[in-house]
């Protein structure tokens, strides 16, 4: 197999990887900052608690906790030793980890929907469902994306961690093919150079999202408009 | 009948809000609840649409009835009790709460859409309220990009989209100039002319005269004066008296 082969096969693995961690990622950090905002205070503080923790530990830790403590936990549950695949574990970590920050984010971005918002909802008999999914969180993805966006290129470097736990991705790549060449200095460039053009690309696809969150806020829209009898109120143009 | 509150009363913490309030408005009449801030008109205006629950008393709005302290039934039960009453009630805040991310179109049709009119219908009704407003041309502006007044008039078209029996404003004029406010008074003006029958807090009298056919003078949460819009003329205690002369 050629080396182009393998290097593009280790990519989609760090890509793999990456984008599964993001999405099991932000279900999770959902799930996290609304038991954090949750009225049920157990609730809230048994969820402070654990993102404290993931926040606390180094990201290593966490990643080989999940990979051999679960292995050793399943083992001591079951009395059958099970073996958990690098790329889950690894998963699961990633996810863990991002989830721990990106709470934070989405916590925040949620406090800074005005109140007036869900009042506008529930005033005209929308319910509560509806008006979560379709008022309060395409206002908070706005103020959350920017954060996101920069956990995100974090979590894409993280993905290097879980080739200590041997999952093949582009840095377990470029250590085998630099030690069977000797050429190290080559193969980490080429490693580093992938990793720069998928956070490029990243940070491209996300000024896009990002102005596109922000479109409402333009005045493309008000070309046709008349005299301003009065500018807008600051809890609309905060909103 | 419109609207009938029993001996409503309201605490926050240690401190009373409402006293037993009592008052009765029949149909397709504007009342205006008048008062300077604090007066607790504003939090008796949320009652009528169960955005603040009262903590004694009874509420007649729109041919349903509900007594408080509510009974302990399932809180579900309550809720969508509440929920079909302000679908008969509509509101206008004081900041309109127009929702940011949507066009002016989407926010006229989201709740009506929600709750079962077809799209097409929706969008017709939208058309013709926004042409009612004067405001034909903003469909697909967005919220960000109107004035001030025009906001509030697409938050009030927005109201109407379910159409309501009963329409409250919350100090509707507290955050427009003046010239502003007389674009409001004729729209309240058409409004009770097609027998919508409507509750509006405030704390401008000029306001209040130009749109009141009754009126309810509060003072530290208890009613001080209430009747017809010719107490405005003849008020019949002195505090309302000092207040109008302000």
């Amino acid at each position: 197999m050629g080396l182009t082969t393998l290097f593009a096969e280790a990519t989609v693995m760090t890509l793999g990887l990456a984008l599964s961690s993001l999405v099991l990622g932000l279900l999770m950090a959902l799930a996290f900052s609304l038991a954090e905002l949750s009225r049920c205070k157990p609730l809230a503080l048994a969820t402070s608690t654990v993102v404290a923790i993931l926040r606390g530990l180094p990201e290593i830790l966490v990643v080989f906790f999940i990979y051999f403590g679960s292995t050793h936990a399943l083992f001591l549950l079951t009395d059958e030793f099970i073996e958990i695949s690098p790329f889950v574990a690894g998963t699961i970590a990633l996810s863990l980890i991002y989830s721990a920050y990106a709470s934070q984010t989405l916590r925040g971005a949620f406090m800074a929907v005005p109140k007036g918002q869900t009042e506008a909802a529930v005033a005209l008999g929308i319910s509560r469902f509806h008006c979560f999914f379709r008022i309060i969180l395409p206002q908070t993805w706005r103020h959350a994306l920017p954060g996101l966006g920069n956990q995100w290129l974090v979590l894409l470097k993280d993905t290097a961690l879980v080739a200590l736990i041997g999952v093949h991705d582009l840095l377990l790549q470029a250590r085998m093919t630099a030690a069977s060449t000797y050429e190290p200095f080559t193969w980490y460039g080429i490693a580093a150079l992938i990793y720069l053009a998928i956070t490029l690309v990243s940070q491209n696809i996300l000024e896009r999202m990002k102005s596109r969150s922000n479109r409402h806020l333009t005045s493309s829209h008000s070309v046709t408009e008349g005299p301003v009898e009065k500018t807008v109120s600051p809890g609309e143009a905060t909103a | 009948m419109g609207i009938a509150v029993q001996s409503l009363s309201k605490s926050f913490g240690g401190h009373q809000v409402l006293r037993d309030i009592s008052f009765s408005i029949s149909k397709g009449e504007t009342t205006v609840l008048l008062g300077s801030s604090g007066a607790g008109k504003s939090t008796l205006l949320r009652m009528l649409n169960l955005l603040e629950s009262p903590d004694q008393g009874s509420l007649h709005i729109a041919d349903m009835a509900f007594s408080f302290p509510q009974k302990k039934s399932p809180s579900s039960n309550a809720s969508t009790k509440a929920c079909q009453l302000r679908r008969k009630v509509g509101m206008v805040f004081q900041q309109y709460h127009l929702w940011p991310h949507m066009t002016v179109l989407e926010n006229l049709m989201e709740a009506p859409v929600q709750q079962g009119m077809s799209k097409a219908e929706a969008r017709d009704k939208a058309m013709g309220l926004l042409e009612r407003m004067g405001l034909p041309d903003k469909v697909n502006a967005w919220p960000s990009s109107l004035s001030g007044g025009q906001q509030q008039r697409v938050a009030i078209a927005r109201a109407l989209m379910l159409s309501p029996e009963v329409l409250l404003f919350d100090e509707p004029t507290a955050a427009l100039d003046p010239a502003i406010t007389n674009q409001v008074v004729e729209i309240i003006n058409e409004l009770q002319a097609s027998g919508i029958t409507m509750v509006v807090v405030t704390h401008e009298v000029d306001f209040a005269r130009k749109i009141a056919s009754r009126v309810v003078y509060l003072e530290n949460g208890e009613i001080v004066e209430q009747g017809t819009a010719e107490r405005f003329t003849a008020p019949q205690t002195g505090a309302f008296k000092r207040y109008l002369q302000h």
